[in-house]
């Protein structure tokens, strides 16, 4: 039997990334999807980001899928990510928790509607 | 009967002034605001009307002063200053005193208010009589009739009837004058690289009123075919605002002309009925017909899952769509909140709990018993049941749960008041008062914070002229926010000030006897000296703080709490202290222990782990004492059996559960760690309420009763037994010697 090899990466962003920085790290990312099977991004040390920055995420997880692997956040949100998380309408609800905010961050979920 | 009628007052009238403090705090920050100061006005105008309905005379003839002056400023005599605000404060904190009941002493603060409000009002008068509008009369120079006053009221309130008090601080009529739109906004590509920032433009909206925002991603590629400095995301976003959509336009004006952006009116359905569906929703915005929304309603998926698959809109359109449903509904509750609410005594919501807990465990029962009988039916039904259960459970918990933003209020009086005695110039920033949390654990929350809160107003930030001599702005921030993680809500209050002095902290400690001389700590540690009991580093006793209790209050009550409070310091940057409490007092995540034939919870949020030995091993470990090694660090251990006189041989291999109780770690020795267990707590009866070491009980699904662990009183008695044994055996060598 083949055991497929599973290699992952972590990758640290901190601060607070924005535009100018963008080019620099989609270019991160996808050096480490290119060489590994899983991607984890810590959000620990951010303290925020801009919307370009915003959009790597979502294209990240994109590209993980067609490439057959797998994006995930991880690490705890600083308050001033959380609230600018909210803010941009990329979340609904503050959490301090990164994984339970990739499913609102990768794509649109629906959320339980009052009266369908 | 009247006393019922009279307890309803007091508990009404004491919402409305907490309202009252928080109003008048906004009318400083912004005195021309007519919503504010009518507020104001209407607050004072109910209060007087129900205290006199209910007997109350000297709470409405002081009242009667009070709102003559707001009716002035309501009229724009004049506006209102730091003065008034001040006065009105007072006169706001009187009014709560004389519902408990009038003393002398509330009398003559009566008298001395009315002077200063009389003299305040003609200071004013005559700084702005050329203003004035002649017919203006002064009521409390000319005495303006009540029913003079009554009648405006009565007119503002769209001559409803009067004397009705409300719920809350949002009056139904505030909200009619509020105006709903929907906003559709997607920049150009090249927003980024002009410079412009969509998130500060979001901010803006964000402070016209309440928002819900929606980001559409849809248009974002995978990686590789991304430019980095394109924008790809748009938004549509809900906002209900009193500024209009001129003051929304703009927001956009610089934009406008680079972006896709459409601003509509949401026109609201009027009267009862339900919220708009998101199929109407979605016909509203264009996205599709009726018809179509007709055709797929027949099949039973959900409707939005429905309308993706098959096309005929986008997620984001859906997603969007959802996202204004519920900001119709919130806007909507809002107004029907004074009919649509009831107030209910808290001990019935406590006994409903309570009921609640015991069907929780009876499902728990039925369970098990279906699984050991192998009875497919009853099984179904089990499940079914079980269903049923945990639904009403989450409703019950959501019944009892409050937004934390009512405690937040209270503080801002705390900081300005606070801050203005000792001199300093504060802000409080208010974040996440919309976050959720058991009734019971914001009222213990209280407490604490005032004396954090206190601590940052008094020790953290620095007089303004040390601020601006270090580089910092004269105003200081203490930020207060809340926030969800898990199980947990996360309360941090954070200051700009100066950061901890550890080295103050290390030799206030060691002068206190609270470490031994020369003992080395990591930052961490050297933090937590601030929760020992009688630490304090303040050069003298203030009014405020300084006392050297307070801190140690604090972390007592939030381990009561089962929560956790942490330090974060950085010396001239701040102080954060963090509160980490659990959502819900009632049901709590337990470790289920067994000694003998009997259980016990021990609660999973100070557990720190688990480990195993042979008893004969760890006798010989210590030479004597209970101590053993765990993860590299030397633990003193205590057998729960000898504690609880458990009888019985105990088993050769025991387990060892490492809790964090009174600042250190201590080993709980039992014979058999279970696994984690939902604990539906249940106090114990009156004949054990002072049963040492134990914090309650839980029924576990075959029926048996587990009595909760209180580690923290447990590791207590553990150490004093522990000293006295110490004690006795130096005493026995000592007589030896002899």
């Amino acid at each position: 039997m083949v055991v497929p090899k599973v290699s992952v990466k972590v990758v640290t962003w901190e601060g607070y990334p924005t535009v100018e920085k963008a080019a620099s790290l989609r270019k991160e990312l996808l050096a480490a999807l290119e060489k590994n099977t899983q991607v984890v991004l810590s959000f620990s040390l951010l303290d925020g980001m801009d919307i370009s920055v915003l959009q790597l995420l979502r294209a990240a997880y994109l590209e993980a899928q067609n490439r057959g692997k797998s994006f995930h956040l991880t690490g705890t949100v600083k308050p001033e990510l959380a609230r600018i998380l909210v803010l941009s309408g990329f979340v609904r609800q503050r959490n301090d928790n990164a994984r339970e905010l990739e499913k609102e961050i990768f794509g649109p979920v629906f959320p339980e509607s009052v009266a369908l | 009967m009247i006393e019922k009628f009279k307890e309803a007052f007091r508990e009404e009238a004491a919402e409305l002034l907490t309202n009252l403090e928080q109003t008048l705090l906004e009318l400083e920050s912004d005195p021309r605001d007519p919503e504010t100061i009518s507020s104001v006005f209407r607050t004072m105008h109910t209060i007087k009307g129900s205290s006199a309905m209910f007997g109350f005379d000297d709470i409405s003839k002081f009242t009667h002063e009070v709102e003559s002056v707001m009716d002035l400023l309501r009229e724009g005599a004049f506006i209102a200053d730091r003065t008034l605000i001040d006065l009105t404060l007072r006169a706001r904190d009187l009014i709560t005193a004389l519902l408990a009941g009038t003393t002398e002493e509330h009398s003559a603060e009566a008298s001395r208010l009315v002077q200063e409000f009389r003299t305040y009002v003609s200071a004013r008068r005559e700084a702005h009589v050329a203003e004035l509008d002649a017919s203006v009369e002064l009521p409390l120079g000319s005495e303006k009739s009540i029913l003079e006053i009554e009648a405006d009221a009565s007119r503002e309130n769209g001559g409803g009837p009067d004397g009705a008090s409300y719920a809350d601080d949002s009056d139904p009529a505030d909200v009619a004058a509020l105006e709903t739109f929907r906003i559709r906004f997607v920049p150009a590509p090249d927003v980024l690289m002009n410079g412009t920032k969509p998130l500060l433009l979001l901010d803006e909206l964000r402070s016209l009123g309440e928002i819900s925002i929606t980001a559409l991603t849809e248009r974002i590629p995978p990686l590789s075919d991304l430019n980095p400095e394109c924008c790809y995301t748009g938004w549509e976003m809900t906002l209900t605002t009193a500024r209009g959509l001129e003051a929304l336009r703009d927001v956009f004006i610089f934009v406008e002309n680079s972006a896709e952006l459409s601003i509509r009116k949401v026109v609201l359905e009027s009267g009862a009925g339900d919220v708009k569906r998101i199929g109407e929703i979605l016909v509203d915005r264009g996205v599709t017909t009726a018809e179509r929304i007709r055709s797929v309603e027949t099949t039973r998926k959900r409707i939005g899952e429905l309308l993706v698959e098959e096309q005929i809109a986008t997620s984001d359109q859906v997603k969007s769509a959802l996202s204004e449903q519920e900001h119709l509904k919130r806007l909507k509750e809002k107004q029907d909140l004074g009919t649509a609410s009831i107030r209910v005594a808290s001990e019935k919501l406590d006994a409903l709990v309570d009921l609640v807990g015991e069907l929780v465990t009876l499902q728990a029962r039925m369970a098990s018993t279906a699984q050991n009988l192998h009875d497919g039916t009853l099984s179904s039904i089990s499940e079914l049941f079980e269903r049923l259960v945990s639904q009403l459970r989450d409703n019950t918990m959501s019944i009892r749960m409050l937004p934390i933003g009512s405690t937040f209020s209270r503080f801002r009086r705390v900081v300005r008041d606070l801050s203005s005695e000792l001199g300093k110039e504060i802000e409080l920033v208010t974040e996440g008062a919309d976050t959720e949390l058991d009734k019971t654990v914001i009222e213990k929350l209280n407490d604490p914070l005032v004396h954090i809160i206190r601590n940052s107003v008094d020790h953290g930030i620095e007089l303004p002229d040390e601020r601006a001599a270090a580089g910092k702005s004269r105003n200081g921030t203490v930020t207060l926010s809340a926030m969800h993680s898990g199980a947990y809500v996360l309360i941090k209050v954070k200051d700009d000030g100066g950061g901890l002095n550890t080295e103050s902290i290390y030799a206030k400690a060691e002068e206190r006897n609270i470490i031994a001389p020369g003992t080395s700590l990591s930052e961490q540690e050297l933090f937590h000296l601030i929760f020992a009991p009688g630490f304090s580093t303040a050069k003298t006793v203030t009014s405020v703080s300084g006392r050297g209790v307070g801190m140690d209050v604090v972390k007592r009550q939030i381990d009561s709490l089962g929560g956790s409070v942490s330090v974060e310091s950085k010396r001239g940057e701040g102080t954060a202290i963090t509160l980490k409490i659990p959502l819900t007092l009632a049901i709590i995540e337990g470790l289920l222990v067994r000694l003998d034939r009997e259980y016990y919870v021990v609660p999973l949020s100070v557990v720190d782990g688990c480990i195993e030995h042979r008893r004969e091993e760890l006798a010989g470990a210590g030479k004597g004492r209970n101590i053993l090694t765990y993860r590299n660090e030397v633990l003193p251990y205590v057998s729960v059996r000898d504690l609880f006189d458990v009888p019985g041989p105990p088993p050769a291999i025991e387990q060892i559960v490492v809790v964090n109780a009174l600042e250190s770690r201590i080993g709980f020795v039992v014979d058999q760690v279970i696994g984690d267990y939902q604990t539906v707590i249940k106090p114990l009866g009156r004949m054990f309420k002072h049963v040492e070491g134990l914090s309650g009980a839980t029924i576990l699904g075959d029926g048996t009763v587990a009595l909760i662990i209180d580690v923290n009183r447990l590791a207590g008695t553990a150490q004093r037994e522990e000293a006295l044994r110490v004690q006795r055996d130096r005493d026995g060598n000592g007589t030896r010697k002899q």
